[in-house]
């Protein structure tokens, strides 16, 4: 072996190693069919609708200022929060507590949403 | 107009409108030896779970292909499905987590001059290597990847990326530095 230590010689034989590695050819040998065979089974992606992050973040973020203008103009009046808190604390389900949920259940969504599109 | 003859953008746009199934296949058996290739390697060697892992590789393609922004190269794209596919099923299986230090010590050879030798010579120097750097390695020189697409691929950032990079070099070096030291010593 000749002398390796050097960075542009090391450099060098990855390289040269590298053109060897793509100059072999892996025989198909049934895989594409295979594959083929898998993707026949599976519905096509010209079906499936697919949101963008920002489309996912528009219609979560509406639903759930809808969901909240609900709980606030059917409750009766006062604190949003406060009422679904006290109302929560004596387990009663109120217009002000499913808006309270949603609202939570919507911060879930948003973050899995925005994490899935990192 | 024969489909071996397209661009993989038009063919991706084919399998985006139409589901055009024939245009998959086209890009699957574009693509399969170089990805396969890389897999193995990448696996040491492990040829069939290396194949398993193609395989997902290629059906999660299909299935997330809407996705597919046309920013990077379909090929990197892959790579970085392949990346992700693979760290799931070595996780699935318990076998080797990304950071793993377990090395596999393959016997050192005597020197020989022949050019030939290259490939068992580099990945006798890749011994050393930590999953990530390794991983590294071969997507910065074997998949011929830019530092910023073989950032991309891996999903990290370029500065980690260069940092694997680097210290994967360095203890190629040393191993191999290591290696004619022991020959010498031999002979």
């Amino acid at each position: 072996m000749t002398n390796r230590n050097d960075d542009s010689t090391l450099d060098a034989l990855l390289r040269a190693d590298a053109i060897n590695f793509q100059h072999d050819y892996i025989d198909n040998n049934g895989f594409s069919d295979r594959v083929m065979a898998s993707v026949a089974l599976l519905p096509s992606p010209a079906n499936v609708t697919v949101l963008t992050a920002k489309q996912r973040l528009i219609i979560i973020a509406s639903a759930t200022l809808l969901a909240v203008i609900i709980a606030i103009t059917t409750g009766a009046g006062g604190s949003f929060l406060i009422d679904a808190t006290m109302d929560l604390a004596t387990k009663t389900i109120t217009p002000a507590v499913i808006g309270l949920g949603v609202l939570m259940i919507a911060a879930c969504a948003m973050a899995l949403s925005a994490a899935r599109s990192e | 107009m024969p489909t071996h003859d397209i661009s993989d953008n038009d063919l991706i746009a084919r399998v985006i409108a139409h589901g055009d199934k024939h245009a998959f296949s086209t890009l699957v058996t574009r693509h399969q030896s170089q990805l396969r290739s890389s897999l193995r390697k990448m696996m040491q060697g492990n040829m069939a779970l290396a194949d398993d892992v193609a395989q997902e590789t290629f059906i999660l393609a299909w299935k997330n292909i809407g996705k597919f922004r046309y920013e990077a190269k379909f090929s990197t794209w892959l790579y970085r499905i392949a990346f992700n596919a693979w760290q799931t099923e070595v996780r699935r299986k318990s076998e080797l987590p990304l950071d793993d230090e377990t090395q596999y010590e393959p016997a050192p050879c005597p020197p020989e001059s022949d050019a030939t030798n290259l490939r068992r010579d580099m990945e006798y120097a890749m011994t050393d290597l930590s999953e990530a750097e390794r991983t590294a390695i071969i997507h910065c020189y074997y998949q011929d990847l830019s530092h910023d697409e073989a950032a991309y691929a891996l999903d990290m950032p370029l500065g980690t990326l260069k940092t694997h990079v680097l210290r994967a070099k360095e203890k190629m070096r040393h191993r191999l530095e290591s290696y004619r030291n022991d020959i010498g010593e031999v002979a």
